[in-house]
């Protein structure tokens, strides 16, 4: 049955609906807010031009969050790629338990970011930490905890983070990696290809596509990390783990300045938009 | 139907005589005369703080009939989510419970109600009970309470009482003694595990609750002419006191003690230093009074009546605000110092407290008052401030005057002598810090001040770098805000009048 226009336009006006009032409405009024000097708490709302944007953006805690994060995504983002298509590619063959391990493998980006916070600094951590636990259960010495070291604290944000992504990736990917035909891997194997042969000459050829999207999935949830740091640093030591999206939620919720908050958000959100364009130029080629 | 109306009457009848029985024996007319009335109380998700506010309120509902509903919202959000409801007049809740640090945003406009008249002729909740600094100071505005205590919040040191005894050492009287106490037991094993342990144990992690700990170091540097000369500006020009030796001073404590406690010390909140202390790893710490109940708590401590506390450690030398030098203690600079030692004990966040909002009809605010009175009475909060998931700490005199239900808590007489003791010592202090308490309080402290002590530790900031970059931010708040309102909000809460 092949739907008419009109049946694809109501079939996506409940989503859209939803979309309207409680994303794109909210999101509108939020960048209104940006130009104002808003707030919940006063009837005085003045216009104010780019003055937020301005602030945020010659504010050196934003530089420095805006620095972390391109760290955090330069390195999280190829290693989420190259450990997800690596589960991806072990799970591609049949496999003793594989729905099962398929289940299992997404259990961390199930488990939200806040718990997931939680959950890793109290196993980093020196003093109540199952890592030190067991060191000391072995007579080892004590492991500090790297969320508490200047210059271990965003390497540790980033492993976290492959950790949580990674799986999911893999979720992503696998379908793709099946989707490539029988034949191209046999071509290869008769080619004598090996593993890596095959991996750069069938697997990404065949899936460029889907790379491309993944990756600026990730690129996006990457600009966007919040969560996590959240509760695991807060943001520190220092402001080493300072992301925008930590400085938006501070700035709104802590100094309770939220044309500010709202703006930094903005800025993430066209960081993301870029993203997007460039994923849809790229695309169209 | 004849025999129906004659079974109905004899129902009636049989009601009216029940109600009538039930009405002379237990004199409910005037009992439940919150009947039918409703409080909404809001408060933080806790389980702290909601914990004893839901235990309770089935009770007072039995007796005076007033239905309590306690509606819980996350820390971070309580403050907006209360601001938000009176600016917009929603008026959903009818008290709440919250820091009295709000006061500053909260009374200006006009939405708390006025308690002075109603806290001092209600005998039942025993206003002149609650410690002067509670009383006059936290509950008070401009001279006018606003709330009612519910938990007296300041800082205390807390020391192995085993470990000292040992050694011969006493506890801390100077932040020098501190130092040298937790330098003394860093890297021992104080525990019997067999690993090494710490000498002082803090929260200091970044966008949490550690610039409160760094504001007790500081506290004894920069006030000691009583409660009224304030620690945060100068009462003369809403000049911060942030950028002068004393800062320095307890910046450069602070940094020494953030090596002298677990390596991820900078990422330890107060729930961690809490956990190593009552988990027996740590000579030293710093806290309000939580440590103390839960070092008597059986599931969880390992050093039950191994625990004293003393009044935060002071200092020889204060700030002479007009050189913006440290000087050394004499009887006019330093009043109140002991010993030649100059303390001031830091309430900081000031105790969890109940205020009634003033939109709130009148019955709902009679039964709003009754409900905090009965929470705050002497037989209910007496009991409270001895259970640690409560999160209520002491403030009433007969709290530390009366051993008896510190003992059926579980703490030794000793200890809780000892504990009492430095409760008793910080609030009986004339010279206690109060925690500031102006708009836009919030930036002050969680966000610049917390900020910029997160990068001194980690080295991102120097001494003078972090003063300045402190100072400069909170006088253009200030000035953004207006500084004359600013500084006249900032001597109201002190309770100046000139």
């Amino acid at each position: 049955m092949r739907l008419s226009r009109r049946d694809r336009l109501l079939l996506l006006a409940p989503l859209a609906t939803l979309m309207l009032v409680w994303f794109a409405g909210p999101a509108l009024l939020g960048l209104l807010a940006t130009l104002t000097s808003y707030s919940p708490f006063t009837t005085d709302v003045r216009f104010v031009g780019l003055a937020n944007y301005a602030a945020v953006l010659r504010d050196p805690q934003f530089a420095t969050a805006a620095r972390n994060v391109g760290l955090l995504t330069l390195f999280a983002v190829p290693l989420e790629l190259t450990a997800g298509f690596a589960i991806a590619w072990l799970l591609r063959r049949p496999l003793r338990g594989r729905a099962a391990w398929r289940v299992l493998l997404l259990l961390p980006w199930l488990v939200s970011p806040i718990a997931s916070g939680v959950m890793w600094h109290f196993l980093l951590s020196t003093t109540s930490g199952i890592a030190d636990f067991f060191l000391g259960w072995l007579g080892a010495a004590q492991a500090s905890s790297p969320a508490g070291d200047l210059h271990l604290a965003l390497p540790a944000v980033v492993a976290i983070e492959v950790w949580r992504v990674a799986p999911f990736v893999a979720f992503l990917l696998l379908p793709g990696l099946e989707s490539i035909p029988r034949e191209r891997w046999d071509e290869a194997t008769l080619a004598g290809a090996s593993v890596f042969g095959r991996i750069f000459r069938v697997a990404v050829p065949g899936m460029r596509g889907l790379l491309l999207t993944v990756s600026m999935l990730l690129i996006g949830l990457a600009l966007g990390t919040f969560d996590t740091i959240l509760i695991l640093t807060g943001g520190g030591p220092g402001t080493a783990t300072l992301t925008p999206a930590l400085y938006s939620y501070d700035a709104a919720f802590s100094t309770n300045d939220w044309p500010a908050g709202a703006a930094a958000a903005w800025v993430v959100a066209a960081a993301v938009f870029v993203v997007g364009a460039v994923y849809v130029r790229v695309a169209r080629e | 139907m004849r025999r129906y109306l004659a079974n109905a009457a004899v129902l009636v009848l049989g009601a009216v005589a029940i109600a009538a029985c039930s009405s002379g024996g237990t004199n409910t007319s005037s009992n439940q005369k919150f009947s039918g009335t409703t409080v909404r109380v809001v408060t933080f998700t806790g389980p702290q703080i909601a914990e004893p506010l839901q235990r309770r309120a089935p009770d007072f509902e039995k007796l005076t009939g007033a239905k309590v509903q306690v509606i819980t919202v996350p820390f971070s959000d309580l403050y907006q989510k209360i601001l938000t409801d009176f600016a917009t007049k929603t008026n959903s809740y009818d008290a709440m419970v919250f820091d009295p640090q709000w006061m500053g945003d909260y009374v200006p406009p006009g939405y708390l109600e006025d308690l002075t008249g109603r806290v001092q002729s209600d005998s039942s909740l025993q206003w002149n009970d609650i410690a002067p600094f509670f009383r006059d100071f936290s509950a008070t505005f401009k001279g006018k309470v606003y709330t009612i205590p519910l938990d007296g919040d300041f800082q205390m040191v807390y020391y192995r009482t085993d470990l000292l005894q040992k050694d011969g050492l006493k506890p801390p009287e100077t932040w020098d003694d501190y130092i040298s106490i937790a330098q003394h037991y860093q890297g021992k094993d104080l525990n019997g595990d067999g690993r090494a342990d710490y000498g002082s144990c803090w929260a200091m992690k970044r966008s949490a609750q550690s610039y409160w700990m760094w504001l007790s170091v500081a506290a004894s540097f920069l006030q000691s002419q009583g409660t009224k000369q304030g620690a945060f500006f100068n009462t003369n020009d809403m000049q911060p006191l942030t950028n002068n030796a004393a800062a320095a001073a307890a910046l450069n404590i602070y940094k020494t003690l953030s090596k002298l406690g677990p390596p991820d010390q900078l990422n330890n909140d107060v729930g961690d230093s809490r956990g190593l202390f009552v988990g027996g790893r740590c000579a030293l710490s710093l806290d309000w009074g939580d440590i103390g109940t839960l070092a008597i708590d059986t599931t969880q401590s390992k050093v039950i009546d191994k625990v004293g506390a003393v009044i935060l450690p002071g200092s020889k030398k204060v700030l002479d605000r007009s050189t913006g030098q440290l000087t050394d203690c004499n009887p006019t600079l330093c009043p109140y110092a002991v010993n030649g030692v100059n303390h001031a004990p830091f309430a900081a966040f000031g105790g969890w407290s109940g205020a009634i909002n003033k939109a709130s009809s009148a019955k709902v605010k009679d039964a709003a008052f009754a409900f905090l009175s009965y929470m705050s009475a002497p037989a209910q909060s007496n009991v409270d401030v001895t259970i640690g998931k409560t999160g209520f700490n002491p403030y009433r005199t007969s709290q530390f005057s009366n051993l008896d239900v510190w003992t059926k808590a579980g703490m030794s007489s000793q200890a809780a002598n000892n504990y009492l003791g430095a409760i008793k010592d910080s609030l009986q202090s004339p010279n206690m810090v109060l925690d500031l308490r102006i708009p836009q309080t919030a930036y002050y402290q969680q966000t610049s001040l917390d900020t910029a002590l997160a990068q001194f530790l980690a080295g991102e900031l120097g001494t003078q770098a972090t003063m300045a970059q402190i100072t400069s931010q909170w006088n253009k708040k200030t000035d953004e805000i207006g500084r004359q309102s600013q500084l006249d909000l900032y001597k109201a809460s002190l309770s100046v009048t000139k």
